[in-house]
């Protein structure tokens, strides 16, 4: 099972800088700061001993040049876990929009006030419902036609967009995500909601690799980043029949004006609908045939 | 009414690329913040600096919400770039990689002068030069 490492040491204001900056430069994935003890995190996959060790020298190092005096550093092993345990008992079921409420899995609900509603265990995945681009997509896709239709998610994350798409009627629906600890909670999200017959193909893949069992769909979902978004709209666009949609999410407002004019130069789609919520924004495009 | 703070976490993390991984899921999920949520802002809002490592403050609230800001890029980093390097030294003491001026120095200080915990621009000028020194960095 992957896991982690983590060390933590004190450091003072003239070290702390020298000290974070060369855990980083031995491979750790990040660090939190706690007044002046710095929690530094290693995969479990690097040489935790020789780590150890250079790090060593180096405080010695610093001491010598009386820098630093510091307890030794302590290090020990963390076991990968559902880090959001402590978040999930705060999830409750919420009306996301006009047709879709959201509820853990784990939570009764026994008058729905909406038409739908979807039952998610996120796990480590995104799409709870909760953040406002994910609302966003909902509030879109209820404003499309979708019964009938082919529908594509691109980074399905829970898979709570594909699962919505098929309570919506789709025909077909197809979901994929760089992430495979993510189509795996989407797996169960499927079935929890949908059943075994749920008639979602779940992948795990990347937009400029994936192989997908319809070569045009006529409703893509991509709730990614600006940059992520920009960086596959060639693919995005093999993917859909003309006249298709796209609905885009996870789009900050400030960057909305850079992405409209992004689009205008590909050329290849038509800014049909926006939404916003907080800070974020969503765009519904039809591609031009 | 202003919200009730829980706690402030104080991270570095790569940019762009925030995950439920240590250390943003033990430090969030402990605080009983949506992991997800968090990286997904964070992710969105340091998209155009992939590559660096991004100073940030999360201020938990009582109702489990947050909001965060980024920072400038540690004065490290600044120093490395400064001095044209790649990396600072493993043994400081014994192996000096790299030298800056004063100039520079004092122009990182100013950079960071909201970020470190100084008085005025000597004390931060002071710091700096500490971080140069322990990075195995000469200040002539």
């Amino acid at each position: 099972m992957p896991g982690w490492f983590e060390i933590r040491l004190n450091a003072n204001s003239e070290t702390m800088g020298a000290v974070t900056n060369f855990l980083f430069e031995l491979g750790c994935a990040g660090c939190e700061e706690n007044g002046n003890e710095i929690v530094a995190y290693f995969a479990a996959s690097l040489d935790r001993k020789k780590t150890e060790f250079q790090l060593q020298r180096f405080l010695a190092d610093l001491e010598q040049m009386a820098l630093l005096v510091t307890n030794a550093p302590i290090s020990k092993e963390i076991p990968d876990q559902d880090w959001n345990a402590e978040w999930k008992k705060h999830f409750k079921p919420t009306v996301i929009s006009q047709r879709f409420t959201v509820k853990p899995t784990w939570e009764p609900l026994a008058r729905p006030r909406t038409e739908f509603v979807l039952e998610i265990d996120p796990k480590q995945a995104f799409g709870t419902g909760s953040h406002a681009t994910t609302a966003l997509m909902l509030q879109c896709i209820e404003k499309v036609t979708v019964a009938g239709k082919s529908v594509l998610d691109v980074g399905t994350g829970t898979g709570i967009l594909a699962i919505a798409a098929r309570m919506l009627g789709a025909e077909s629906v197809a979901a994929f995500d760089n992430d495979p600890v993510a189509i795996e909670a989407a797996e169960e999200n499927v079935c929890q909601n949908l059943g075994a017959e749920h008639g979602i193909t779940l992948l795990v893949a990347e937009p400029d690799q994936v192989t997908l069992p319809e070569r045009a769909y006529d409703l893509v979902l991509a709730n990614l980043t600006k940059n992520v978004i920009l960086c596959y709209l060639d693919q995005f666009s093999g993917f859909m029949a003309d006249s298709a949609r796209l609905i885009l999410s996870g789009i900050l407002i400030e960057e909305l004006l850079a992405l409209k004019q992004s689009l205008a130069t590909h050329g290849v789609f038509a800014i049909k609908q926006e939404a916003h919520r907080e800070e974020w924004a969503a765009l519904v495009l039809q591609k031009r045939a | 009414m202003a919200k009730k703070v829980l706690s402030t976490i104080k991270l570095q993390i790569p940019a762009g690329s925030a995950n439920p991984s240590p250390p943003v899921g033990p430090a969030l999920g402990q605080a009983g913040v949506n992991i997800m949520e968090f990286c997904k802002a964070f992710n969105a809002k340091t998209q155009d600096k992939q590559g660096l490592i991004i100073p940030v403050v999360i201020t938990v609230y009582a109702d489990r919400s947050f909001t965060f800001i980024t920072k400038s890029p540690p004065a490290a980093v600044l120093l490395k770039k400064a001095a044209g390097l790649e990396k600072g030294s493993g043994e400081p003491n014994r192996d000096k990689v790299g030298t800056v001026n004063r100039e520079q120095v004092k122009e990182i200080a100013e950079a960071k002068m909201q970020d470190l915990n100084a008085n005025d621009i000597e004390a931060a000028m002071l710091m700096i030069e500490g971080t140069a020194r322990s990075m195995g960095i000469l200040v002539e």
